[in-house]
C-alpha cells in the first residue's frame, strides 16, 4: 500500500493533489463529476468581505499552451459561503482550505474572522497575489515588508493555520518567501497567475476587458517549478507547487523541486476529471519506483 | 451532466468551413433543445480547453447516444476537431446549459419564428422537432455571408425536411442563395406584412442579429428567447469566464452563460457595446475557436 499523504502546517492531508483556487468553485459544482472524498482537499474561489462582481467580459483568452484570464474575483462573499456552502461541504472528507482577499488588510482581517466561525474550514490560504484587480492583491504580495504585515495581521486572529499564496511578480520571490515566513505564516502556496496581455488584430482591441489578465496554463510550468524550488530553499515551512499542472508526471516535477503538496488549477477546466488521475498516476509512479510514502520525495532533487 | 469518452462514427467536411461529426455516446441522458456539450479529442491539452458545442440532432440507441455536432473550423481548436476520424476517441461533457423552454400551446396561433445566422443554426433544430412534435408550426428564416454553390446553406436541408420547403426562408449577403440581405430584414417584412404572427421566437447567431432580433420581438410583441455564445473555459459553472448582463430580480447583474443561460429571454438580456470586427470570418467567433 502506498502511503500518499502528507502534513503541512499541522493538517493531514491523505494525498499531496488539492485543487486551485478559481477553478474549482466552491467544491460542490465537482461533486457530481468526481468523488470530492478521494481528493486531498481544495481551495475555494477566492472570498472577499462583500460579495464581488468581477470585471467587465471578454474575461478569457486562449492562448499557446494555456489561457489569460481576468475573472476579478468574482464570489458570493465570505458570509454567503460560510452559511450556504460550508454547510454542505462538511459532508465530504477532504480538506477545504479558504482562500481568503480583501482591498486593504483590514478586509482580509475581516474575512477571516467570519471564516473562523464556519465550521469545516481546514486552513486559510491568502491572496496577495491576485493580477486583476487595482487594489490589494499583487501590490501586497509583491512587497516584502507589506506581505509581512498583511501575514502577521491575519495570524493574530486567525483560528487555523494560514497559507500565503505568493505572486510570480515579486522582484524575489525567495525574499517574500523569508518575510511571511518570520511574519508567522505557516505555509506558502507558490504561485499566482503571470501578467499577460493578447490583442485582437482585427478589432485592434485588447482581447481581455481588463486589458491585461493571468497567464496559467502548461506554458507557465517551468516557472512555477523554478519558483517553488527557490521559495523551497529558503524557507523552512511547507510550499505548495501550483503552475501549469495537468499530469503526475508534472505534480512530481514540483514535488521533487521542494513542494510538500501541489495544486491543479486550469487544467480542472478542460478534464474535471484531473486531480483523480493525477492521484492514480501519482500512485503508479511511487510503486515503480518503490517509493512507499510519497513524502519522502519531497525536495529530493539533486543538484 | 456526465464526462464520457464519445467514439467518432463520422466527421466530415460539409462545404468550406463547416463540418459534421457524428459520435457515440456510451451514456443514456435527456438533451433539452438548445443545450450543449464541452468537446475535445481525449486527453488532449494543446489547445488547452475544450469547444462548447450545442446539440444538433440527438437518437437514443440501446447503450448509448449517438449526437451530432455542426461546427465551423476557424482556430486551433476547430481544426484539430477536424482531424478526427471514425474509431477516434473524444471527451464529452454533458449535456450543459438551461435550453430553450415552450410554453403551452395558446388557444390562437401556433406559428412559431426561428431565427438563425450562420453557424446559430444547429441550435435550433431539436427546438424546432420538438415545436412541431407540440403541434406548433415553426418558421425558419435563416442567413449566412454566402452559399455552396452544390450544397446550399448548411443544415438547411435537415430543415427543409422537417419543416417543410415553404416554412424556411433563407438569405445571403451575397445574393448566393435566397434573398440577397441580411436574414433580420427577411423577419421584419414577415412581421410587417401582418398576414402571419408568430406566438413566439427563437434565435441564435452572431450578435448584430441578435440585437436586431431582440428590437423586432420587442417591437411586434412577440415573446423571444436567444441563445447567446461567450468565451467559455469549463462550460459547467466554475471558471465564471462567460458572463453576461442581464436584468435580474430589478437589478443588472452578470450570470454565467453556461448555467444560467445559455437561452435568456430577450428583454432581460444588457447588451454590450458594439465592437467593430473586421475579422475575415466575422460572424459568431466562439464554440467554433
Amino acid at each position: 500500500m502506498i502511503d500518499l499523504s502528507v502534513d503541512i502546517a499541522g493538517i493531514h492531508f491523505k494525498n499531496p493533489v488539492l485543487a486551485a483556487s478559481g477553478t474549482f468553485g466552491y467544491g460542490l459544482e465537482f461533486a457530481e463529476l468526481i468523488d470530492l472524498n478521494r481528493l486531498g482537499g481544495f481551495c475555494t474561489k477566492g472570498l472577499s468581505i462583500e460579495p464581488l462582481e468581477g470585471n467587465p467580459p471578454p474575461r478569457i483568452v486562449e492562448t499557446h499552451g494555456g489561457m489569460l484570464n481576468s475573472i476579478g474575483l468574482q464570489n458570493i462573499g465570505v458570509r454567503a459561503f460560510v452559511e450556504q456552502k460550508l454547510p454542505h461541504l462538511r459532508k465530504y472528507n477532504t480538506r477545504v482550505i479558504a482562500n481568503v482577499f480583501g482591498f486593504s488588510p483590514e478586509e482580509y482581517v475581516d474575512v477571516v474572522r467570519v471564516l473562523n466561525d464556519g465550521d469545516g474550514v481546514a486552513a486559510y490560504e491568502l491572496n496577495i497575489s491576485c493580477p486583476n484587480v487595482k487594489k490589494g492583491g499583487m501590490e501586497i504580495g509583491n512587497d516584502p515588508n507589506e506581505a509581512a504585515r498583511l501575514t502577521e495581521a491575519v495570524k493574530r486572529v486567525a483560528h487555523r493555520p494560514v497559507i500565503v499564496k505568493l505572486s510570480p511578480h515579486a522582484r524575489s520571490i525567495a525574499e517574500v518567501a523569508r518575510a511571511v515566513e518570520a511574519a508567522g505564516a505557516d505555509a506558502l502556496s507558490v504561485m499566482n497567475t503571470i501578467l499577460g496581455m493578447s490583442v485582437d488584430i482585427y478589432t485592434r482591441r485588447p482581447r481581455l476587458g481588463t486589458v491585461m489578465g493571468g497567464l496559467s496554463g502548461p506554458a507557465i510550468k517551468p516557472i512555477a517549478v523554478r519558483m517553488v524550488f527557490e521559495a523551497a530553499r529558503a524557507v523552512s515551512i511547507p510550499v505548495i507547487g501550483i503552475g501549469g499542472i495537468v499530469t503526475a508526471q508534472d505534480a512530481l516535477e514540483f514535488i521533487i523541486a521542494g513542494a510538500s503538496a501541489i495544486q491543479v488549477g486550469t487544467a480542472n477546466y478542460a478534464d474535471p476529471g484531473v486531480t483523480i488521475k493525477i492521484i492514480d498516476g501519482l500512485t503508479a509512479y511511487c510503486r515503480q519506483q518503490n517509493i512507499a510514502q510519497i513524502r519522502t520525495l519531497i525536495g529530493t532533487i539533486r543538484c | 451532466m456526465m464526462d464520457v469518452t464519445a467514439t467518432v462514427l463520422n466527421n466530415a467536411r460539409e462545404y468550406g468551413d463547416y463540418w459534421r461529426l457524428r459520435v457515440k455516446i456510451p451514456a443514456h441522458y435527456a438533451v433539452r433543445p438548445g443545450q450543449f456539450a464541452m468537446i475535445r479529442p481525449s486527453a488532449q491539452w494543446e489547445p488547452i480547453l475544450r469547444r462548447a458545442m450545442v446539440f444538433y440532432r440527438v437518437e437514443h440507441r440501446v447503450h448509448a447516444l449517438e449526437a451530432e455536432f455542426i461546427y465551423r473550423v476557424m482556430g486551433r481548436g476547430t481544426r484539430q476537431l477536424a482531424q478526427l476520424r471514425s474509431g477516434d476517441r473524444l471527451d464529452v461533457l454533458g449535456p450543459l446549459g438551461n435550453g430553450f423552454t415552450i410554453g403551452e400551446r395558446p388557444a390562437v396561433g401556433r406559428d412559431v419564428a426561428l431565427v438563425s445566422g450562420g453557424i446559430g443554426i444547429p441550435a435550433l433544430y431539436l427546438l424546432a422537432a420538438e415545436l412541431c412534435q407540440r403541434g406548433f408550426v415553426p418558421r425558419l428564416f435563416h442567413g449566412d455571408r454566402t452559399s455552396d454553390a452544390e450544397r446550399g446553406l448548411i443544415c438547411v436541408d435537415d430543415f427543409y425536411a422537417l419543416l417543410g420547403r415553404d416554412h424556411v426562408l433563407c438569405a445571403t449577403e451575397d445574393g448566393s442563395y435566397g434573398q440577397r440581405g441580411v436574414v433580420t430584414d427577411l423577419l421584419e417584412s414577415a412581421l410587417q406584412s401582418g398576414a402571419w404572427r408568430p406566438v413566439a421566437l427563437y434565435a441564435c447567431g452572431p450578435e448584430p442579429m441578435m440585437k436586431r432580433v431582440a428590437q423586432l420581438a420587442l417591437q411586434f410583441h412577440i415573446p423571444a428567447e436567444l441563445s447567446l455564445e461567450a468565451a467559455m473555459a469549463c462550460g459547467f459553472g466554475v471558471c465564471l469566464a462567460c458572463v453576461q448582463r442581464v436584468r435580474l430580480d430589478g437589478r443588472i447583474t452578470y450570470v454565467r452563460v453556461c448555467c444560467e443561460g445559455p437561452v435568456f429571454r430577450a428583454e432581460d438580456i444588457v447588451w454590450e457595446e458594439p465592437v467593430v470586427d473586421r475579422s475575415p470570418v466575422g460572424g459568431m467567433r466562439n464554440g467554433a475557436r
